[in-house]
C-alpha cells in the first residue's frame, strides 16, 4: 500500500517538475504580445489574498483594478495599447506571494501591482529588485514595505496617517483625553497607532488608555469597552479596518458616548453597517483620501462602473487598485511609448523608463490628485469626513456650523 | 559490507539518493537558468518543508506522539537565527555568509531544541490527543509572546531583508539548504537505525514493555522532542533567510497542520522517503493548481480528501493491491521463497 | 466588583458558545474516536444558512433558525457518510487529515458562494432588550441572557436524551465498546450518524448565539471558535459530555477574566498556559476518564 502510494507521489512529483520545465521559454521573445486586433497588450500583475482571512481586501483590489483596465481599454486612451490584468492569490502569506510573483513573471507580466498587504508586498519588492520591474502597490502601507528604488505605493503610509490624525484632533479641538483602540497583531494598525502616540504626546494630547485585541479575539470587545469607559476617554482613536470597526461599534455604541475617530481603513464602514445597523456608525469621523459618496467626477464614474459590474460599493482597497492601474497607464503615456516602440523595447529599458516616469506624473484618481516622490511615497490630501445619516460628509466643527 | 546492505540500510540509502537527486536537479535547473520564476521561488520552501516533514515524522511516526505545534519550534528557530544573522551583519559587515548562516542555523536549532525539551517534559505525563493540545497551546503562546516583543518587530514583523542579497537568492541559499537537509536526514536516519532508534520505537509500540526492558522512557521522549525541535528550528532559520520579513502570525496552527499533512500523506514511521516526497509534492501542489484561479483551494481540499480516502480506506485495500506494481511484488515474493528454500536446504543438509 | 460581575457574565456567555461547540467535538470523539476538525466550520455553515434564509430570501426569523438546524444536521450526517465512514478502521491520524480537508472544503465553498466580505448575519429584529440589575450599574445584554438560557436548555435536553432514551443508551454503549455494542444488536453505523447529527445541530444553535453576540460572519468565522472549543473539550476531558460543558465555561470565563484584569494582548497565552499546567496536573482533563494501564 505504501509502495503504490509513494509511486503515485513520485509520478506526481516528476509531473510537477515537468510542468515547471515546460513553463520556461527562451529569453529571445519580445517583451509584449499582440492581441488579434494588433493592439499591444500590457500585462499588469496583481497579487493579494483571494482566499483566507483577508480575502475581502484582495478581491476589492482585484475588482477595482479590473474596472480601471476595462475603462482604459474601452476608451482607447492609449492608441494601439491595451491592458490585461493578471491576478494571483497569496493567501496573505509572504512566501506564497513570492511564488505568485514568479508565476506572474512566467506569464509575461510587464508591470507589477505588488501585493495588497504590507508583509507580502515587502517580499514581492525584494523579489522584484532583481529585474527592476515597476512595482506600484495599491494598499501596502507599512513604512518599509517599498524599500527599493523600483517600488511605489498609492495609499498613504501608516506613519503619515497617524501624524495627520493627531494633528487634526489637536487642531479641531476634538478631545484631550484619548483612548487608543487597535489590533495589536496587525502591522497597519500598529504602525498607525505608534506614530499617533508619539505625535499626540508632542501635541499635548493625553492618551488615557490603550486597548488592543488580536486577530483571534476580534469578536468580543466587551472588556476593552469597559476599560475605555472607566478611563473616561472623550475620543476613541481606532486605526483599524472597517470590518473590525463595525463589530466594535456594534458592541460599543450602547456603552460609550465618545467621539470615534479612524483613518482610511474605516472607509466602507457605512456599507458594512448596512441598513441593519446604520445607527452604529453615525457621527464617526474618519480621515481618508477616498470616499464613495464623493461628488468628484472621477470618483463618481468609478463608483458607478464598479457597482454595475460587481453589485457592491467599492471600498478604499478597490479605489487604490483602480488608481494604481490609472497611474501605470499615465506612466506609459508620459514615456510616449508607441505600439511599435513597445514591440522593440527590452525589458530592462522598459522597466527603467517606467520607474523614471513615476516621479514625473500627476494622476487624478479616485483617491485624489497624486504625485510621487523618489522614495515611492505619494503626495495627496486626506479628507476629514463624518458619517451623517448614512452618508459621508465633510467634517465641520460645531462652531463652524 | 553485509551489514550495510541490510534492508533498512538500503532503504535509507535510497532516501539519501532521492534527496541528492532532488538537490542536483534543483541546482542544475537554477544554474542553467532553465527553471521558471515560479519554480525558482519554490525551491527553498521545498527544502525547508522537507526538513520540517522528516523532523515531524521523527516525532509523530517514530516516537508516536502527535504534535500540532511544529510551527512553534520553527518560529523559535527562525527568530533566533535571523536575529543573530542581523546582529552579525550589522556589526561585522564584511562577514561572509558561509560564516554567519551556519552559525545562525546552529543557534536557531539549539534554541528550538531547548524549547522542544521544555515541551517534552509535559509529554511525560500527558499523552495522545491531550499532548496534541499541549503542543498546539505552546505554539499559540509563542505566537502571542513574539507579537508583543518589540525588539523582534512585534506585529510589524522582523526585517530580514539585509542578511541575504536579493540577486539569485535561491542559488545563494541552495547549497546551505541542501547541506542542512542532507546532514539532518543522515543524522535522523542514523538515529532511527541505531540502538536508540529501536528504543524509541519500542516506547511507541509498548511503553510499559519498553520500560520493563530497562529503556529510560522519559529520557527518550524528551530527547526526541528536543531533536525534532532542533531540525524544525534549522528549517525556520532557512525560512527566515529566504523571506525578507518574519511575522509570528505565519507560524500558526495552519502551518503545523500543513506539515502534519505531509507526514501523514508520506506515510508515518521509520521510512523518511515518503515524508521527503510528500513535502515536495504538497509544496508544489497549490502552485500547480494556480491555473484554476478561483477554484484553486476548492480543488486542493477535494484532492486532499480523495487522496486520504484512496490511500487509507480499508474498503479500498483490494483496489490498492491490484494497482500496485505486480512485478515488484513478484520479485519480493520470489526472493522470500528463494531464501526460505535455501534455509530449508541448509537445515536439511545439517540434519544429514 | 461591578467590573468583576460584568466580566463573569460575559465570560459565561462566551463560554456557552464554546460549550455548545465543544459538545460536538466531545460526542464525536467519544463515539467515533476521531477529532472532527471540520466541526468549527459547521458553525460557519449554520451562520450562512441563517443569513441566507433571513436576509437574502426574507423568510421569517424562526424559519431561518429551523433551516440552519436541519441543514447542519443533514450536513453532519453527509460529511460522516462521505468522508469519515469509509475510513473507519484506518489510523486515526489519517481521519484527522481528512477532517482538515473537509474543513478547507467548507471554507472555500462558502468563499465561492458568498465572497470574502464579512456579512451582517441577523437583522436588527433579533436584538433583545438589555436588562439592568437594580441600581448596581450592571447591565446584561439581551443576547447574553438568550445565549445562556438557550445553552442551559440544550444541555438539559441533551443530558435527558443521553440518559433516558434508547438511542442515548445506544450511544453510551457504542462509546464504551463498539464491538460489544454491535453484539448486543445495536446498529453502530446509525448511532454514529445520529451523533454527528446532534453535534452539528448544537453547532447550528451555537452559530445563532455567535451571530447575535458578534453580528458579523465570514468564511473563516468558524476556525478560531472551533480551536477554542476543541481546547475546551480537551480541558474538560475529551469524550466526557459534562466535561465539555464545564471546559467551555472555564475557558470562556478565563479568557474574559484575563483580558479584563491582566492583559488583552496576552489573553490567548494565558488561557493556553493555564491549559498546559492543568493538563500536566490532570493528564486526562478535568472530568476525563483515568485510563488504567494494564500490564
Amino acid at each position: 500500500m505504501k509502495k503504490i502510494f509513494s509511486l503515485v507521489l513520485a509520478v506526481l512529483m516528476v509531473a510537477s517538475c515537468a510542468v515547471a520545465f515546460a513553463s520556461c521559454n527562451g529569453g529571445s521573445k519580445a517583451l509584449f504580445e499582440k492581441d488579434p486586433e494588433d493592439n499591444v497588450i500590457v500585462k499588469i500583475g496583481g497579487i493579494g489574498p483571494l482566499t483566507g482571512d483577508y480575502a475581502s481586501y484582495g478581491n476589492s483590489v482585484k475588482n477595482g483594478a479590473q474596472i480601471a483596465v476595462d475603462m482604459l481599454n474601452e476608451s482607447g486612451a492609449l492608441k494601439g495599447i491595451k491592458f490585461e490584468l493578471l491576478f494571483e492569490d497569496s493567501e496573505g502569506d509572504g512566501t506564497k506571494a513570492v511564488n505568485a510573483f514568479g508565476k506572474l513573471q512566467d506569464d509575461g507580466m510587464n508591470v507589477s501591482l505588488g501585493g495588497v498587504l504590507s508583509g507580502e508586498t515587502k517580499n514581492i519588492v525584494a523579489s522584484a529588485a532583481e529585474s527592476g520591474i515597476l512595482v506600484l502597490t495599491p494598499s501596502a502601507s507599512a513604512k518599509d514595505a517599498i524599500n527599493k528604488d523600483n517600488a511605489f505605493r498609492v495609499c498613504f503610509n501608516d506613519p503619515q496617517q497617524g501624524l495627520y490624525a493627531a494633528e487634526i484632533i489637536k487642531e479641531k479641538g476634538l478631545a484631550t483625553k484619548i483612548a487608543l483602540f487597535y489590533d495589536n497583531g496587525n502591522d497597519y494598525c500598529k504602525g498607525n497607532a505608534d506614530t499617533f502616540k508619539s505625535r499626540a504626546a508632542e501635541l499635548g494630547l493625553q492618551i488615557v488608555t490603550e486597548q488592543t485585541y488580536t486577530e483571534g479575539s476580534n469578536t468580543d470587545f466587551s472588556t476593552q469597552i469597559t476599560a475605555i469607559k472607566e478611563a473616561g476617554a472623550e475620543l476613541v482613536f481606532m486605526p483599524i479596518y472597517y470590518s473590525d470597526a463595525a463589530k466594535f461599534l456594534r458592541q460599543a455604541v450602547d456603552t460609550l458616548d465618545t467621539v470615534f475617530f479612524g483613518v482610511d481603513g474605516l472607509d466602507g464602514l457605512i456599507g458594512e453597517c448596512g441598513t441593519e445597523h446604520a445607527s452604529d456608525c453615525e457621527d464617526v469621523i474618519l480621515l481618508t483620501p477616498y470616499f464613495a459618496d464623493s461628488v468628484d467626477p472621477t470618483v463618481k464614474s468609478f463608483v458607478e462602473a464598479y457597482e454595475e459590474k460587481f453589485g457592491a460599493t467599492p471600498d478604499q482597497f478597490a479605489a487604490d487598485g483602480y488608481d494604481a492601474v490609472l497611474a501605470i497607464a499615465e506612466a506609459i503615456e508620459e514615456n510616449g511609448f508607441t505600439p511599435d516602440q513597445l514591440m522593440e523595447i527590452t525589458a530592462e529599458d522598459f522597466n527603467k523608463k517606467m520607474v523614471a516616469a513615476m516621479t514625473k506624473i500627476t494622476v487624478t484618481g479616485a483617491t485624489g490628485v497624486m504625485t510621487w516622490t523618489a522614495d515611492g511615497e505619494t503626495d495627496k490630501d486626506p479628507n476629514v469626513l463624518q458619517i451623517k445619516g448614512g452618508e459621508y460628509v465633510e467634517y465641520k466643527t460645531a462652531d463652524a456650523e | 559490507m553485509k551489514k550495510f546492505l541490510s534492508k533498512i540500510n538500503r532503504r535509507d540509502a535510497l532516501t539519501l539518493l532521492v534527496l541528492v537527486g532532488i538537490f542536483a536537479f534543483f541546482f542544475i535547473m537554477l544554474q542553467t537558468g532553465a527553471a521558471s520564476h515560479q519554480f525558482k521561488n519554490m525551491i527553498i520552501p521545498m527544502t525547508y518543508y522537507i526538513l520540517l516533514a522528516i523532523s515531524l515524522n521523527l516525532m509523530v511516526g517514530v516516537l508516536g506522539e502527535l504534535s500540532l505545534g511544529h510551527a512553534g519550534f520553527m518560529s523559535v528557530g527562525a527568530y533566533t537565527g535571523c536575529f543573530l544573522s542581523v546582529m552579525l551583519v550589522e556589526h561585522f559587515p564584511d562577514l561572509p555568509m558561509f560564516v554567519y548562516l551556519p552559525v545562525a542555523m546552529l543557534c536557531g536549532g539549539l534554541m528550538a531544541a531547548l524549547f522542544g525539551v521544555i515541551i517534552g517534559i509535559p509529554a511525560l505525563r500527558v499523552k495522545g490527543d491531550y499532548l496534541a493540545i499541549v503542543t498546539l497551546a505552546f505554539c499559540e503562546i509563542i505566537k502571542t509572546v513574539i507579537i508583543n516583543l518589540d525588539f523582534l518587530g512585534g506585529a510589524i514583523g522582523f526585517d530580514t531583508d539585509k542578511i541575504v542579497p536579493d540577486r539569485n537568492k535561491a542559488l545563494t541559499l541552495l547549497p546551505y539548504a541542501a547541506f542542512a537537509v542532507i546532514v539532518s536526514a543522515i543524522l535522523i536516519m542514523n538515529l532511527v537505525r541505531s540502538k536508540h532508534g529501536r528504543a524509541i520505537m519500542a516506547v511507541r509500540d509498548n511503553r510499559i514493555a519498553a520500560e520493563a526492558c530497562g529503556i529510560n522512557v522519559n529520557f527518550y521522549k524528551v530527547a526526541v522532542f528536543g531533536i525534532a525541535a532542533f531540525f524544525a528550528g534549522v528549517a525556520g532559520v532557512l525560512y527566515g533567510h529566504n523571506d525578507v520579513l518574519l511575522k509570528s502570525s505565519t507560524f500558526d496552527f495552519n502551518m503545523s497542520i500543513e506539515i502534519l499533512i505531509m507526514v501523514v500523506l508520506g506515510g508515518m514511521g521509520s521510512n523518511m522517503l515518503g515524508s521527503v516526497i510528500a513535502a515536495v509534492v504538497m509544496t508544489a501542489l497549490p502552485e500547480i493548481l494556480r491555473d484554476f484561479s478561483d477554484y484553486r483551494m476548492l480543488i486542493y481540499s477535494v484532492m486532499l480528501i480523495v487522496i486520504m480516502l484512496f490511500t487509507s480506506a480499508p474498503a479500498l485495500a483490494g483496489i490498492r493491491e491490484r494497482l500496485s506494481l505486480n512485478f515488484i511484488k513478484d520479485a519480493v515474493t520470489k526472493r522470500i521463497a528463494a531464501a526460505k528454500a535455501k534455509k530449508a536446504n541448509k537445515t536439511k543438509e545439517e540434519q544429514k | 466588583m461591578t467590573l468583576l460581575i460584568q466580566t463573569l457574565i460575559q465570560g459565561i456567555s462566551l463560554g456557552s458558545i464554546y460549550a455548545l461547540i465543544a459538545l460536538g467535538y466531545t460526542m464525536v470523539y467519544g463515539i467515533a474516536k476521531m477529532l472532527n476538525f471540520a466541526h468549527g466550520d459547521v458553525i460557519m455553515v449554520g451562520a450562512y444558512t441563517i443569513y441566507s434564509t433571513i436576509l437574502l430570501a426574507h423568510f421569517p426569523g424562526w424559519l431561518g433558525v429551523i433551516s440552519a438546524v436541519v441543514f447542519c444536521g443533514v450536513l453532519g450526517v453527509v460529511i460522516e457518510f462521505l468522508a469519515y465512514k469509509p475510513l473507519r478502521g484506518a489510523p486515526s491520524l489519517n481521519v484527522l487529515i481528512t477532517a482538515i480537508g473537509v474543513s478547507y472544503l467548507l471554507q472555500n465553498m462558502a468563499l465561492l458562494l458568498f465572497g470574502g466580505n464579512q456579512k451582517s448575519m441577523l437583522p436588527d429584529s433579533f436584538d433583545f432588550p438589555d436588562v439592568k440589575i437594580g441600581n448596581t450599574g450592571i447591565t446584561v445584554t439581551g443576547e447574553v441572557i438568550f445565549t445562556i438560557t438557550l445553552t442551559v436548555v440544550l444541555m438539559v435536553a441533551l443530558t435527558l436524551f443521553i440518559n433516558k432514551t434508547k438511542m442515548g443508551k445506544a450511544m453510551r454503549a457504542v462509546s464504551e465498546d463498539k464491538d460489544a455494542a454491535r453484539l448486543m444488536g445495536i446498529n453502530v453505523n446509525r448511532t454514529i450518524s445520529v451523533t454527528f447529527a446532534i453535534g452539528s445541530i448544537l453547532a447550528a444553535f451555537a452559530s445563532l448565539c455567535y451571530g447575535m453576540s458578534y453580528a458579523y460572519i465570514k468564511p473563516t468565522t468558524g476556525s478560531m471558535p472551533g480551536i477554542k472549543a476543541f481546547t475546551a473539550a480537551v480541558f474538560g476531558g475529551i469524550g466526557s459530555i459534562p466535561g465539555a460543558m464545564l471546559g467551555g465555561f472555564v475557558i470562556g470565563i478565563l479568557e474574559k477574566l484575563s483580558s479584563a484584569y491582566i492583559s488583552t494582548q496576552f489573553t490567548d497565552a494565558i488561557v493556553f498556559g493555564v491549559l498546559i499546567v492543568m493538563l500536566v496536573v490532570r493528564p486526562t482533563g478535568l472530568l476525563g476518564k483515568k485510563i488504567r494501564e494494564k500490564v
